[in-house]
């Protein structure tokens, strides 16, 4: 449908902006003429305004990121433990340190590097926008029509435009004919608008009588004033704030940032301390700088960063599997912590397919009798244009939606198309398609279109009767009227269709207004896009899970309200129009009317503009509240950057939102959000369990230093075998529990809180007090075991290279591996045992209990293992009692929960 | 209050001219005087058609438009300057650099002499979009320093007729890396406290212009990047003009690095430097 100008068309004001103004005086107001610039004004309007393109001005942007993405304490802490290896190569030469350090280091440029490529995406998306602007275009300069490169154009350029042209800067029309536009990628309506040179009364994005850039000339031409180029015109507006908003940092993100402070503030002042201590007690420089490094590796896990990646790409992984592409790795988690979803209706929610719903008499609202209701389907597809493929039929979605309940109903829409002798095509004005059917001497006009453009052409309405009809008088318009408003309420579109006897067939040239007049209605036709099935599950599940769920349309409001009402979206109880705000009174409203307004239950926006997505997302933010939004079109983009997961339709979407957003739903289906929340939540709670699991060896890794320091004994653990801890076996069971299956309770329980860090007082306590001192006390128990046996006497020196040293340092490091696989299953579970999971499911997990096993064997057992690692063989006996480690820290770390789960409540 | 429009004759200053138009509008005394002091870049017939063509608009606007040319005093600043001063309660309305480059837009300009002076009210415009014929209707008005509104209010008050939408800005600004590593309850505080600047500077533009809370909203964000946060809520709240106030002359001058430099060449929108008479 076009939409027309005219309406907007008000008295000339004597100021105002560029569309308010008179076709004659916009030359002199932007300094042109009609015969347009000459090269000379249009150069020096160039030096002043610049060029007509979206080009990023700063060409060292890039550096800028690049720097930024080195600088994040993430990066820094990697580095920091990367100096240390190499620090400890130059102290200790030939233990492997520097390769350690290498690593990190490659660990830390490619973490840096894959934050700077998802910022370098927005790129991209410019990319994207950039096609949608001409290169060339015909412009008068110096009197004559001439083409040239559309960056060249500057406010005042008097351009031409002709069907097809896409437009290359904002412009007033002071000349045109038939000239009809799609501004699609400015307002996302895909509906086609006619435009005239008038003045117009309205703001400069809903007047009638401008071009903007990106858009396209479907019909006509036109002769404009360029007055905002680049990054002025609307377009420009759309892709600079795609390029320049920052989205915020993920609650992933300031977690891990804060829980990297904490332990770098514990680790380092640790250090610093005991450094003080040694220097205090003199022992030597040396000393004390190697004690420093040991106490600060053994706090830093090293590890756990790059477990962290591996986490999020598998969780990705799986995320893909259920529809969910995810581009860059922080959503992954960002969408397990939203507290809304703001999601589109059509094509999300819905089908985005027409199908008839209901078939009624003319004043009625309920299902018309079959034979009335298939006389009513068989006038409007009498109307259709349709042609039979392989597939089916083609045509207009209302065509085919009215061709397929024929089929439904048993009947052959052939049958009647055969019959159409002439077809009367949609016109965008009248806003109604016709048709003639002829058979045998009969001919029937038969017309369909919405109710106030046929009301005027109707004389009688059918009774249901076999041509039974009576006069159209003032209490039966009433009743149609409430008919169709009814049924638009419950979320319908409402096609009327109507038909006359004709004498004969009308001739080729005949125009439909000819002999359309005296028609009788018929009846209605009720088309509804279908709810996609899954969609009230899903958002059950959303508030389930304490997801608040939004609906942003350009729809009408009743269609909207109906649509969010079977979705379940609006409680059962709300007043109808009570949740829902209009795009007119969302411009109106100051943000903070806008949260009160959500607070109190708003949860559609009808009738919106996608710029209008943009103040919902600050709005919600003013509440810390974390956003997902969905989006497909051009428009869409700055609003996909602005929330915290930018979503974009993988089916329907344009590239311009797919590449602004974070997220893409490869199946365009709501229910697809709903299962990456699911996963996105069992990512934060695995990454909980891998954190707790990690930290526990820093209790092991730490007391032998504090010892050291303290008391006249040997170094239980060195530098190399933390870092063989940290960042060898560790790692494998820390990304089985990230590979852990959501439980039951993952949908049940509300968004976490921001305030909800990774490394709260009770993870700390629990990691380093509990499990981290007995796996201390068990692995130094042992440590002294085999020192004693050996013949060690307390105070006295012990060679590093001693073979008792090395058995000693061995066995220690070994009761820590097995101890790990205590703490692994332990972690499985809040209150359960962890066992009861299906231990073995989770293949991973398997495989690292085995690799622990084997390699607390090795290091013992494996020359070349205990070379690398400076430790030796300890007696059977010694090795079998490091077993006990097992059961001891699980067993107690069960009486721990069962006491927890007590204290808690007992919950399920 | 005598709305004064500093004219360089060029069409950039036609285009300020539209916005000085608007400003006189505003007053009760609807007059503008188009100040222009005669140097060897314009004159002549060029001028005098701009200056004529600004009257003629004027005539539409019913604002009475009075041209005075002006002999350069030590230069064109001074003569300038010397005219203004005897003129109380003057509204000075001038144009940043309309080709910029590498010297920047306001630096080193008239209008940063007429900003620096500090004897009468004055505007700086940097006109982007001439379509919008120095009506914006959209304003985003970004608070600095201490978040005070009172330095704004002549440069907002004779507008306030005509404006549709006046956003109100403060942008807490912290240094990068205490940006890339700000907690939640750390940037909730900063809000927090930012909030109470925004509402005293809205209670103080409701009643010192005229405006009312339906036209009038505020925002705070935290940022690490002050001119480029306000080009883009320019650009995210539709505005058609950001006013910026000039930074204090203890600040230093202006330089190509300068972020009202960098906002006035990155905003999607019109750029307005004001300072109050007598303001710091």
């Amino acid at each position: 449908m076009t939409e027309q100008p005219g309406e907007d068309t008000e008295q000339q004001p004597a100021f105002g902006q560029i569309q308010n103004l008179g076709a004659e005086d916009v030359f002199s107001a932007l300094g042109s003429n009609p015969e347009g610039l000459s090269s000379a004004e249009a150069a020096s309007r160039m030096a002043t305004l610049g060029r007509n393109s979206i080009e990023v001005a700063d060409s060292m942007w890039w550096l800028r990121s690049l720097a930024r993405q080195f600088t994040n304490f993430f990066t820094i802490l990697l580095d920091i433990s990367a100096a240390i290896c190499f620090f400890a190569e130059y102290i200790q030469p030939g233990e492997g340190m520097a390769l350690l350090g290498w690593a990190l280091l490659g660990v830390s440029i490619l973490n840096a590097l894959f934050s700077f490529f998802q910022e370098y995406r927005a790129e991209r998306a410019m990319e994207e926008l950039r096609k949608y602007l001409p290169h060339r275009i015909s412009v008068h300069r110096d009197g004559r029509e001439q083409e040239r490169d559309a960056a060249d154009l500057v406010p005042g350029d008097v351009i031409q435009v002709r069907e097809g042209d896409r437009i290359p800067a904002d412009a007033r029309i002071v000349e045109c004919r038939d000239l009809t536009v799609s501004n699609a990628p400015l307002t996302g309506e895909s509906n086609p608008l006619s435009l005239s040179a008038e003045p117009s009364g309205k703001a400069l994005t809903e007047a009638r009588n401008l071009l903007f850039a990106g858009c396209t000339v479907l019909r006509g031409s036109g002769l404009a004033v360029v007055f905002a180029t680049g990054f002025r015109s609307q377009f420009g507006r759309i892709a600079m704030l795609s390029q320049e908003i920052r989205r915020t940092a993920s609650p992933l993100e300031r977690a891990t940032g804060q829980m990297v402070r904490i332990l770098t503030v514990i680790a380092v002042a640790m250090g610093l301390t005991f450094f003080a201590y040694g220097v205090v007690t003199d022992k030597s420089l040396w000393v004390n700088l190697v004690f420093m490094m040991g106490i600060i590796v053994a706090n830093v896990p090293e590890g756990l960063l790059p477990t962290f990646t591996l986490s999020l790409a598998m969780g990705s992984l799986r995320m893909a599997k259920r529809n969910v592409l995810v581009k860059s790795l922080n959503a992954v988690e960002t969408l397990g912590s939203v507290h809304v979803i703001c999601t589109d209706k059509t094509g999300t929610l819905t089908l985005n397919r027409l199908e008839v719903v209901r078939v009624t008499a003319p004043m009625a609202t309920d299902q018309a009798p079959d034979a009335m209701q298939r006389g009513i389907l068989d006038a409007a597809a009498g109307a259709s244009d349709l042609t039979v493929t392989d597939d089916g039929y083609n045509g207009d979605p209302l065509d085919v939606a009215i061709a397929a309940r024929i089929k439904t109903a048993g009947g052959d829409p052939s049958e009647v198309l055969d019959c159409q002798v002439r077809h009367f095509a949609f016109d965008v004005a009248k806003r109604r398609a016709a048709g003639v059917l002829a058979k045998g001497n009969q001919a029937r006009l038969t017309v369909k279109g919405a109710w106030e453009s046929l009301k005027p052409q109707v004389t009688a309405i059918a009774t249901g009767a076999p041509e039974g009809a009576r006069p159209l008088d003032a209490k039966a318009i009433a009743a149609c009227e409430d008919t169709v408003s009814d049924l638009a309420r419950q979320g319908y579109r409402v096609i009327a269709v109507a038909a006359k006897t004709l004498d004969c067939a009308p001739d080729a040239s005949a125009d439909l207004k000819d002999i359309e007049g005296g028609l009788t209605l018929l009846g209605f036709i009720c088309l509804e896009d279908p709810l996609r099935a899954e969609v009230p599950d899903a958002v059950e599940k959303c508030h389930s899970a304490g997801i608040r769920t939004v609906m942003i349309t350009g729809d009408h409001p009743e269609t909207a309200e109906a649509i969010a009402r079977r979705a379940g979206m609006l409680a059962g109880d709300a007043a109808p129009g009570a949740c829902v705000v209009t795009g007119d009174e969302l411009e109106q409203m100051r943000e903070e009317d806008l949260v009160q307004r959500f607070e109190s239950g708003t949860a559609v926006f009808a009738r919106t503009t996608p710029e209008q997505k943009m103040k919902i997302v600050s709005a919600l933010h003013r509440r810390n509240l974390v956003v997902a939004m969905t989006g497909d079109g051009v428009n869409d983009a700055p609003a996909l950057k602005s929330a915290d997961v930018g979503v974009a339709m993988g089916k329907d979407g344009t590239d311009v939102a797919r590449e602004a957003a974070q997220v893409i739903l490869l199946d365009d289906n709501f229910a697809s959000i709903v299962a990456g929340i699911e996963e996105g939540r069992t990512i934060f709670a695995n990454i909980r369990k891998f954190t707790n699991y990690v930290l526990v060896s820093n209790g092991p890794e730490i007391v032998p230093y504090l010892l050291y320091m303290l008391f006249p004994v040997p170094l239980a653990l060195t530098v190399i075998q933390i870092l063989s801890i940290d960042l060898g076996t560790d790692i494998v069971p820390s990304m089985a529990l990230g590979q852990e299956k959501p439980d039951g309770q993952t949908m049940k329980e509300p968004p976490r809180s921001a305030k909800q860090g990774l490394l709260t007082l009770p993870v700390i306590a629990h990691s380093y007090l509990f499990l981290g001192l007995i796996e201390a006390a068990f692995s130094m128990s042992l440590f002294f075991w085999v020192l004693f046996d050996g013949g060690w006497t307390w105070g006295a020196e012990l060679a590093t290279d001693d073979p008792l040293y090395h058995s000693a340092t061995g066995i220690a490091l070994s009761s820590i591996l097995l101890m790990q696989i205590g703490n692994l299953f332990g972690r499985r579970s809040r209150f359960g045992s962890g066992l009861d999971r299906h231990a073995f499911a989770n293949r991973l997990i398997v495989f690292g209990v085995v690799f622990e096993i084997v390699f607390s064997w090795a290091i013992l057992y494996a020359p070349w293992v205990g070379t690398i690692l400076g430790t030796g063989p300890v007696a059977t006996e010694v090795y079998l009692t490091a077993w006990l480690g097992v059961p001891l820290i699980f067993g107690l770390d069960y009486i721990r929960k069962r006491v927890a789960w007590r204290l808690a409540g007992r919950p399920e | 209050m005598t709305v004064f429009l500093a004219h360089d004759g060029s069409l950039n200053g036609e285009w300020i001219g539209r916005y000085a138009l608007h400003y006189a509008a505003g007053t009760v005394e609807r007059r503008l005087v188009v100040v222009h002091v005669e140097d060897a870049n314009i004159s002549g017939e060029p001028l005098h058609e701009r200056l004529e063509r600004l009257s003629g608009l004027g005539e539409r606007m019913k604002v009475n438009v009075e041209t005075r040319i002006l002999a350069m005093q030590h230069g064109v600043f001074g003569g300038l300057d010397a005219h203004l001063k005897a003129e109380p309660g003057a509204l000075v309305i001038c144009g940043a650099r309309a080709a910029g480059g590498r010297r920047g837009l306001l630096s080193g300009t008239i209008s940063e002499q007429l900003l620096r002076q500090g004897s009468y009210d004055v505007l700086s415009i940097h006109v982007l979009q001439p379509g919008l014929l120095g009506d914006p209707k959209r304003i985003l008005l970004a608070l600095s320093g201490q978040g005070r509104a009172h330095p704004a209010v002549p440069f907002v008050k004779p507008l306030a007729a005509d404006i549709e939408r006046l956003d109100v800005l403060y942008v807490e600004t912290v240094s990068h890396l205490r940006f890339a590593n700000l907690t939640d309850a750390e940037a909730s505080r900063l809000k927090h406290n930012a909030q109470s600047i925004v509402a005293r500077a809205e209670d103080t533009l409701i009643e010192q212009t005229g405006l009312d809370h339906a036209r009038l909203d505020s925002h705070v964000r935290v940022s690490d990047d002050w001119p480029k946060q306000i080009a883009v809520e320019a650009g995210r709240y539709r505005a058609g003009l950001a006013m910026v106030a000039m930074p204090p002359p203890q600040a230093g001058k202006l330089s190509y690095a300068h972020p009202i430099e960098e906002l006035m060449r990155n905003a999607p929108s019109d750029v307005a430097v004001y300072r109050r008479a007598g303001t710091s």
